[in-house]
């Protein structure tokens, strides 16, 4: 697992994107688990997570103290748990973030290291 | 049944029976005396007995739309949504071709030899049988399999007040296959075969899809019919109204739904939300 620090020690997972995307949705809107795994799944498509993950993440999370949940009304239907994002919550994104665009960086050098061996003829490609 | 006025009192879903007795071990920790007086039925039953006058402090269902439709406003304000699961085929090692059964042909299996009981619950009394009745509607769409409902729905051996007798009877050996939750089955150490997620009423993400079951529920007199759309499944808890012990209902959710509620949840089977 790969883990941005904050400065009080505590990690978000960047780990298949969940907990970044998590914090992301949450932090343009705060919602409840429903939602979340709908705009979740819409957001990633190259991966389907199962529900049990994103509750799972977003307890841990909780946990971690990077979102905070109270419940909340509606008028036709249940209350939810809905998700709040927490200061920590947005310096975790914000390290997050950090380390994905260095790991955006390493694998834009690992293509262009192989471009260039395959363009120089160094890597039979057949 | 004697009732003790100063017992806290709940009736829930028959599917909740195990996480909702270790739920009450963490309330003694704080009221070791206190006694709890324990009560479970199919959800839609469980509520009726409400309407009718039963006095409970926590009613803990397998629907919220259960509270939806009996129970709001009338008897209780809002429901509370803490888990989810989903569907699946419950059996055991001696249910018959229990060797041959996998998650492409079960339904091969369950038509094709007369002598496979299989059974499902009374959707008139439990969440368990109307979502039974979904999962067989969306099965026959997602397979592209015409009939398939009604080859199933007339199939059918037995039919049980809610989805925990009808684990039981599958331990007892009375059926070899039953439509059941997936916390049941873990709950009860069965064998289970899972459906896609298309037609299993697990995940938000098909909710539009789901909704495209609908089972109707009979009235006690004719237009009184419920219609009940496909929908993931969702428990739901609440305080009724004439609740003679709100302050200690209100510390037996907080508990089902806090941090120690959420680990006996998982450890069950369920998911907490």
């Amino acid at each position: 697992m790969i883990a941005g620090k904050t400065e009080n020690g505590a990690g978000v997972s960047v780990d298949r994107m969940i907990q970044p995307m998590l914090l992301l949705l949450i932090l343009k809107k705060p919602t409840h688990g429903y939602e979340l795994i709908q705009s979740f799944n819409a957001l990633h498509e190259g991966e389907i997570v199962e529900p049990g993950t994103i509750y799972r993440n977003l307890r841990r999370m909780e946990k971690e103290g990077f979102v905070l949940s109270s419940w909340e009304a509606s008028e036709s239907g249940p209350a939810r748990r809905k998700y709040d994002i927490t200061e920590d919550g947005i310096k975790a994104l914000r390290e997050a973030v950090l380390k994905l665009e260095q790991q955006k960086q390493q694998i834009e050098d690992f293509l262009n290291e192989y471009k260039d061996l395959t363009a120089r003829g160094d890597i039979d490609e057949n | 049944m004697k009732t003790d006025p100063n017992a806290l009192k709940i009736l829930h879903a028959g599917a909740l029976r195990k996480p909702i007795k270790e739920c009450i071990h963490i309330l003694w920790e704080k009221y070791p005396n206190l006694k709890v007086e324990l009560d479970y039925a199919g959800s839609r039953a469980c509520a009726k007995a409400v309407a009718e006058g039963k006095i409970v402090d926590v009613i803990a269902l397998a629907d919220y739309q259960v509270f939806n439709d009996i129970l709001i406003p009338r008897f209780v304000d809002t429901s509370f949504v803490f888990a989810a699961d989903q569907m699946v085929l419950a059996f055991d090692e001696f249910s018959t071709d229990s060797n041959k059964i996998n998650g492409q042909n079960w339904m091969d299996v369950l038509l094709g030899n007369p002598t496979i009981k299989y059974a499902r619950s009374d959707h008139r009394l439990d969440p368990c049988g109307y979502r039974t009745l979904m999962l067989w509607q969306l099965a026959e769409q997602y397979y592209a399999r015409p009939g398939l409902y009604q080859s199933l729905e007339n199939g059918w051996s037995n039919l049980y007040p809610k989805s925990l007798d009808l684990a039981v009877a599958l331990m007892e050996g009375k059926i070899d296959y039953g439509f059941e939750y997936l916390s049941v089955s873990k709950q009860m150490n069965l064998q289970y075969i899972r459906f896609p997620v298309e037609i299993n009423l697990s995940d938000p993400r098909h909710a539009d899809y789901y909704a495209r079951a609908k089972v109707i529920i009979e009235g006690n007199y004719p237009g009184l019919e419920t219609e009940i759309l496909g929908a993931p499944i969702e428990f739901a808890v609440s305080i009724p109204k004439n609740s003679n012990q709100k302050e200690l209902a209100r510390e037996f959710i907080e508990i089902l739904t806090g941090p120690r509620g959420e680990e006996i949840l998982e450890a069950n089977g369920l998911i907490p939300c």
